[in-house]
């Protein structure tokens, strides 16, 4: 039965040809993210002289930044080492700096031009695609997680244990999110694991509210009552009936969730409040090249579209999740 | 009814309480102080052994050298005779800042806020009566779009090319007065006025229609559904007035409610777009308090915050009961 | 005086002026399209005041705190209320000689420790007050009031022993020891009004602080917060009145935004960073109407290397540090060419500076020597270098304002990563950077010094006493520096002077415990409606500037 509740809701999922689009975008963003280091690299892939076969790129991969002991030193990018070399399709890395090209629009060098330090800019939006990604991923999956296990706690037990948490969700919601945000990267210093772990421990109210009222309205319910009448331990209660039919709105609250923890990411990293340099991030990359942005347009609109198009991928999919689980959406077809 | 009013009171103040308490905190236990920091900023920690004493007078001057609890007990103190301190960057008292800062964000809000109404009330109503006509899709398709625009990007966009005179001219770049106006009448100084709020107007209001919108639709959707208004319809009232005497004003009142929430939103302002257009109202004041760690200023910024957000909590739940008597009261504390 | 700055806040303290651009000629309809309207709304063209030919508009990045000068702490109100207030002596220009302003002359005790200064008589504040020794003798007790929030002035009077008035025009300083700079420090004191500020109230939160009543050119108009400050010219000034009406500081936090703002015509003076310099402002159309100047003031950029890490105590691995930057390419090409590669910190084109003292070169294969030398090997072959079993591995602390920093950090990384150096960056907020610094809780880090009144005096950031609580945060302790420190400070011939310091250059220069990198010019656009612009060794003064009368 539980099969065939989710086997519905991708049937009408999928009827959204637009969310469909969107669930391709986010799909392909994450493998971007994934496989980042191998698609834009400097290493090539194989290199082939002298006889000898080299793997440079995985070797690094695989020894966590080791090089050939025989090619130590050797900058394998360079023209004048012979041989057979492959190059993944973008060969810079996001750190590579080149000062000769220095703010060049896109060419076919670099396809999406360079930045204030001659870095090739779709080498480092490659390499950003991955700060957001699991920016948005990990803190939502913190916020969920404890959000659930509150809201759950709260909504099943009630009485002053509720009320104790509800005073909690309150004191939380009050907080102005993003100036608490704000606060605590600015008074303790900003790395992706604070802005991740911040977001986390600062958005579960909602999904614990969400959970809370689930659980209010099911734990009437007949098979909740019968469980207990036969002596079910609480735990068992709220893990095998209850917390199943509370999570398709909190999964549209999450899906939701990535694509606020995108923006607030890429908000804070406008005001110098991101990821640690040299770590691109899309919203550090536009905040980094707002000043020229009269003479060098795609440093702000790359990323700036980059945003975009994931936000709109996301809200897209969370949209069409949310049309799918209403039940009124399903009877009226 | 009153004594439920009551006992929410109660735990408002008792939230209220927790609230102040950890953000004075988080504030006193971050790195880096007030004196630390104006001292730094002039390198002055120079000549000698003898500068620890200047520092720790410095420091009794400001009341850092108390322990944390002692310190949130005085500013309680004051805080309850309703002196919110004075502010540690200019020795003016902290609500005098206030009150210049935030005339200026309510203003640019509640224009926001009646725009926003404006133009997605009558879209959601639209696109509720021609569910799944292509009115509805295309129009939600391009709020959606317009939602998942990050506003640091547009904001800049719109600043480079609608005011800088780089492309268009159209608009000034920031503030909210021309230097002529101190001297000019009043009508030329609100024409001024309004011409350089038009840019941070878009920006605040272009992402916010979707949800308004969506929200109106859902209502409408299932007003509509409903069996007096089906009555009306077999009783051959035309299709307009039905929707609009009958189910508007029906799908209205989660509306209101969805106001009182609100309310806090208005004071808070938006950091960034007030960054960007140079605008010097509460988000701004409320960034720069936290990075110059004026303490007084901070406080009073989050208490108001709060208090705000919680009587907008405690109104929307009210207005709830009264337009829906099936709500009880007891159970939602 | 030296300060800390961000690197790249070496902006003048004076920035721009007004100009009314033509616009891009195709633009020209939108323009009257939509003051048309406006018209037509108002009814009545001459509502709209014509702008003022007179008035200097300038760019501030920040509000200044307080306009009262004894508590004001930030680089906003010290721009302002230069123009506001003054001091017993002020330096020449360009000579930087000290030269009279309220005294019209001073005395100095054979035993350099006592200052008779002689005030000019028919000085008054602008309400019309005399200025007399009372003031003086009073701003000089507030400063070292206990309740007054002055600590960043305090520090440099603590060598005053008593500070007395002889007479309604006379004052005496009485040091408690002999230092060459001490006739600049009590001569630059600031002077507020006692009439106004002893009332009884409490002097930080005076509401003089936010309306000031100086001696000064120019007098104080109106402050709205956040957006303007006005001044207008002191039409009673005693000596040689400003040419220029009105000053209109603008508040601008986005320094994009203020970029624009200049090139529009709404800002009349603004210092550029080199990435405008060399690329955003070379059309004709700007050149047209901005003055583009460059000058060198004495400031200098460095990475300071953390002599308590095990890596930074050893000179050659500090040398290698310096040998594995390459400046020469920073310089040529990151800065566009702008600004001198330096090899100590006193200013490049002064005395003190020693020219023959020649900046190290770009040398890795010498770095990795020193490093061997020193220890450092990959003897684990994990590509990073080892010794006793520590890996080379250290951060880059930044504060999250300085650009330049972020840029030089992300080179660095990539460039000693070669070498099997692991760097990483840290940057931080200024305010827990400040404290990370002072609190000597660093590795590496990268900053500029200034010393916008060419004092010299290297005894706060170099001597071993400066170590725990004063600028000395890397760490800096050698025995000979010391006494060179110790020697200059009471050293009231010049020339003897000057030659101590090129030893000193020298020690620092074989010690390199920074790694100097280069003086950056300031680079700064004023609008052409201006003329007799002239660049001083200060800098700029549009106290001299004449408004140009348009044909």
């Amino acid at each position: 039965m539980k099969a065939g509740y989710w086997g519905v809701l991708w049937r009408e999922f999928s009827k959204n040809r637009l969310a469909l689009a969107g669930l391709v975008i986010v799909i392909s963003l994450i493998l971007l993210a994934l496989c980042a280091p191998l698609i834009a690299n400097n290493k090539p892939y194989i290199y082939i002289t002298e006889g000898k076969v080299y793997l440079p790129l995985f070797y690094d991969i695989i020894t966590n930044g080791k090089e050939y002991a025989e090619l130590k030193g050797t900058d394998l990018s360079k023209e004048k080492f012979t041989g057979f070399k492959l190059f993944p399709p973008v060969a810079y890395s996001y750190s590579e700096y080149d000062l000769d090209s220095i703010v060049v629009p896109p060419s076919r060098k670099h396809l999406m031009g360079t930045d204030e330090q001659g870095r090739d800019l779709l080498a480092r939006m490659i390499y950003g695609s991955r700060v957001s990604i699991f920016i948005g991923f990990i803190a939502v999956i913190i916020y969920v997680a404890i959000g659930i296990i509150i809201g759950s706690i709260a909504g099943y037990y009630g009485g002053w244990i509720d009320m104790v948490i509800s005073r909690i969700i309150e004191v939380i919601m009050c907080f102005p999110t993003f100036f608490l945000i704000l606060t605590i990267l600015a008074l303790w210093g900003p790395s992706l694991a604070s802005v991740m772990l911040v977001i986390g421990i600062t958005s579960w109210p909602g999904i614990a509210r969400i959970v809370r009222g689930e659980f209010l309205k099911l734990r009437e319910m007949d098979f909740v009552v019968a469980s207990q009448a036969v002596g079910a331990a609480d735990r068992w209660i709220i893990f095998r009936h209850i917390l199943p039919n509370a999570l398709a709105p909190v999964l549209v609250s999450a899906t939701f969730g990535i694509a606020s923890t995108i923006l607030i990411e890429s908000s804070l990293s406008f005001l110098g409040f991101g990821v640690q340099p040299p770590t691109p991030s899309w919203g550090d990359i536009l905040s980094q090249s707002r000043d020229f942005m009269d003479f060098a347009w795609w440093l702000t609109f790359i990323p700036g579209f980059a945003i975009f198009i994931t936000i709109t991928a996301y809200n897209l999919v969370g949209d069409a999740l949310q049309d799918a689980m209403n039940p009124k959406s399903l009877s009226g077809k | 009814m009153k004594k439920y009013i009551v006992k929410r009171t109660l735990l408002i103040f008792l939230t209220l309480f927790l609230i102040t308490l950890l953000s004075y905190t988080i504030i006193r236990i971050a790195p880096g102080d007030y004196t630390t920091l104006k001292l730094g900023m002039e390198g002055a920690l120079k000549a000698g052994s003898i500068s620890q004493e200047i520092l720790e007078q410095e420091k009794k001057l400001y009341g850092l050298d108390k322990p944390v609890i002692v310190g949130y007990a005085e500013w309680l103190a004051k805080f309850v005779r309703l002196d919110f301190g004075i502010s540690r960057k200019d020795g003016r008292p902290v609500l005098t800042r206030i009150g210049e800062a935030l005339p200026i964000t309510l203003i640019l809000n509640v224009i926001s806020m009646i725009i926003i109404y404006i133009i997605s009330i009558p879209m959601g109503i639209v696109s509720a009566v021609k569910k799944d006509k292509a009115f509805d899709r295309v129009s939600s398709l391009i709020l959606f779009l317009l939602y998942s625009l990050p506003h640091f990007w547009i904001g800049l966009i719109l600043l480079l090319y609608m005011a800088s005179g780089e492309y268009l001219n159209l608009f000034p770049l920031g503030g909210i007065r021309s230097d002529w106006a101190a001297g000019a009448g009043f009508i030329p100084r609100l024409i001024d006025f309004c011409w350089h709020l038009v840019l941070p107007v878009i920006t605040l209001t272009y992402g916010e229609f979707a949800f308004l919108a969506r929200y109106t639709r859902a209502n409408m959707l299932e007003v509509i559904s409903q069996q007096y208004i089906m009555t009306a319809r077999a009783k051959g009232l035309s299709n307009k007035r039905v929707i609009f005497i009958h189910a508007f004003r029906n799908s209205l009142i989660p509306l209101v409610t969805l106001m009182a929430t609100l309310l806090p939103g208005l004071l808070g302002g938006t950091v960034i777009v007030e960054s960007i257009f140079s605008i010097p109202g509460m988000g701004l004041l409320a960034y720069e308090a936290i990075l110059s760690r004026d303490i007084p200023v901070i406080m009073a910024i989050t208490t108001i915050a709060a208090i705000l957000t919680l009587a907008g909590i405690l109104a929307a739940d009210l207005l709830y009961s009264l337009v829906d008597p099936r709500i009880r009261l007891e159970a939602k504390i | 005086m030296l300060s800390e700055q961000l690197l790249d806040s070496n902006k003048p303290a004076i920035y721009g002026r007004y100009y009314m651009m033509t616009e891009l000629k195709v633009h020209v309809r939108f323009l009257i399209t939509i003051s048309g309207i406006l018209l037509l709304l108002v009814g009545c063209a001459g509502l709209f005041p014509e702008k003022d030919p007179h008035t200097i508009k300038l760019y501030l990045g920040a509000e200044p705190d307080t306009l009262n000068p004894i508590t004001a702490t930030d680089a906003s109100s010290h721009a302002i209320n230069l123009r506001i207030y003054e001091t017993l002596v002020d330096r020449d220009y360009d000579t930087l000689e000290v030269i009279p302003m309220l005294a019209e002359r001073w005395e100095i005790s054979p035993d350099k420790m006592k200052f008779r200064f002689f005030l000019k008589k028919g000085v008054y504040w602008s309400d019309g007050i005399e200025l007399t020794a009372d003031d003086v003798v009073y701003s000089y007790k507030k400063i070292m009031d206990p309740k007054v929030a002055s600590a960043q002035l305090k520090v440099y009077y603590i060598d005053i022993k008593s500070c007395r008035k002889i007479n309604k025009y006379t004052i005496e300083f009485l040091y408690s020891r002999p230092y060459y700079l001490a006739l600049i420090f009590c001569g630059g004191m600031p002077i507020v009004p006692r009439h106004i500020f002893d009332n009884g109230t409490d002097f930080n939160t005076h509401k003089n602080g936010r309306f000031p009543v100086g001696t000064g050119p120019y007098t104080f108009e109106r402050w709205d917060t956040g957006r303007n400050i006005t001044l207008v010219r002191n039409e009673g000034y005693r000596g040689k009145k400003a040419m220029i009406r009105r000053v209109v500081y603008k508040i601008i936090f986005d320094p994009s935004a203020a970029f624009q703002m200049l090139k529009k015509g709404d800002i009349d003076v603004m210092g550029l960073r080199e990435i405008e310099w060399a690329r955003q402002t070379g059309s004709e159309r700007f050149n047209e109407h901005f003055y583009k100047l460059k000058y060198y003031l004495s400031t200098f950029s460095y990475v300071g290397w953390n002599e308590d890490r095990i890596f930074f105590k050893d000179r050659r691995v500090r040398l290698a540090m310096t040998l594995l930057i390459n400046r020469r390419d920073i310089r040529d090409k990151l800065l566009f060419g702008l600004g001198e590669i330096v090899s100590g910190p006193f200013y490049i084109f002064g005395k003190s500076y020693d020219r023959d003292i020649k900046p190290w070169p770009y040398d890795p294969a010498r770095a990795v020597r020193l490093l061997k030398q020193a220890g450092w090997v990959d003897h684990d072959g994990d590509g990073i270098l080892d010794k006793d079993g520590k890996k080379f591995s250290f951060t880059f602390t930044i504060s999250s304002g300085s650009r330049f920093a972020e840029r030089l950090g992300s080179i660095m990384k990539e460039d000693l990563s070669k070498v099997g150096i692991q760097m990483d960056i840290n940057r931080f907020e200024w305010a827990v950077f400040l404290q990370k610094i002072q609190s000597r809780n660093f590795d590496a880090t990268a900053l500029g010094w200034s010393d916008p009144d060419f004092q010299d005096d290297p005894y706060q950031i170099w001597h071993s006493s400066q170590i725990k609580g004063g600028s000395n945060y890397i760490g800096f302790s050698n025995k000979e520096a010391d006494r060179i420190i110790e020697k200059t400070r009471l050293e009231f011939d010049e020339k003897i002077r000057i030659k101590m310091y090129h030893r000193f250059q020298e020690i620092l220069h074989h010690e390199q415990p920074y790694t100097f990198l280069f003086t950056t010019p300031a680079l700064v656009a004023v609008s052409r409606r201006f003329e007799n612009v002239l660049v001083h060794t200060r800098g700029l003064n549009f106290l001299e500037w004449k408004v140009r009368k348009v044909q």
